[in-house]
């Protein structure tokens, strides 16, 4: 299954355990180096669309403050399609390395 | 409802943002949303609007209430029926498939339910008074105040008949009259 970079980068950001909304905005943005900002509302259909999918799950809600926050987690099938993907661009980054004739130890 | 936002009575606390902050993310989350999932989402969706604040503020910057928007549209295309199914419920009252039943629900118990499905008629209609207005199609009816007319009979009985219609189309898709949906039966024995 394709799947975009905004959804590949949801999927990388909850890796490390279940995150609420805007921990997900978070992490999305550190992991692409503040290129890809993610606004509420494309969150939240990004995540339906993925949870429609089955790879990720709403686990926990909680009220802090005053304030809802609803924690989402990969399902086990995410996780799956996750590693899957990673491998795939592992190994499309090293074909390309090996195209551009770069020395894998040089720091580009 | 009072917020301590006053940082010398709350000193460990960052600031929450300001009330119109959240006011104007409440509106802006009610002009974007079916009334239905702001019910069952809202309140989430605003705690990351109020998360995503930045200090001192009192209203959502610009990319942020674009992005809130664009999402709430993508959100009610997502919902829509395909144009087949739609002209056939709205013009013909057919049932929806199951999965856009909820969408049927507050379709019926919408405002101006009536005359919604009225506009829809009339615009299938109104290809044909145009094309006949320029001589190509010829009808017996060269009367626009006979057209007129029934059309307002029309809606006169369909105003009176509404509450009728709603049940009926409710039931159609598996809601009672008040909205709340049909419990589905436990399945039967096996043997």
């Amino acid at each position: 299954m394709a799947l975009r970079e905004q959804s590949y980068l949801i999927l990388l950001a909850l890796a490390d355990g279940p995150l609420h909304g805007y921990g997900v905005i978070k992490a999305v943005r550190e992991l692409s180096e503040d290129r890809v900002r993610l606004g509420p509302g494309t969150l939240y259909g990004a995540l339906d669309r993925l949870a429609r999918d089955g790879l990720v799950a709403a686990v926990k809600e909680e009220v802090v403050d005053g304030r809802h926050r609803r924690y989402y987690d990969l399902t086990g099938q995410g996780r799956t399609l996750l590693a899957e993907e990673t491998a795939r661009l592992a190994r499309l980054a090293a074909a390309a390395q090996h195209r551009l004739r770069l020395n894998p130890g040089l720091q580009t | 409802m009072t917020r301590p936002d006053d940082p010398a009575t709350a000193p460990d606390r960052p600031p929450a943002p300001a009330e119109a902050y959240e006011r104007r993310c409440r509106r802006l989350l009610r002009l974007a949303y079916p009334p239905r999932f702001i019910e069952r989402h809202g309140e989430e969706i605003l705690g990351i609007l109020l998360d995503l604040a930045p200090p001192g503020a009192d209203r959502p910057d610009t990319r942020t209430v674009l992005d809130v928007l664009r999402g709430g549209v993508a959100l009610r295309l997502r919902e829509r029926p395909p144009l087949w199914h739609w002209l056939l419920y709205r013009g013909f009252g057919r049932r929806l498939p199951f999965r856009y039943r909820w969408w049927a629900r507050d379709d019926i118990r919408g405002s101006f339910f009536v005359e919604r499905s009225l506009v829809t008629w009339l615009l299938f209609v109104l290809p044909f008074t145009v094309m006949e207005t320029y001589g190509l199609i010829v009808s017996g009816a060269d009367n626009w105040w006979g057209f007129l007319f029934w059309v307002g009979v029309w809606y006169v009985i369909a105003r009176a008949g509404l509450k009728g219609s709603r049940r009926k189309m409710l039931a159609k898709h598996e809601f009672n009259p008040d909205g709340t949906s049909y419990t589905p039966l436990p399945p039967p024995e096996r043997r």
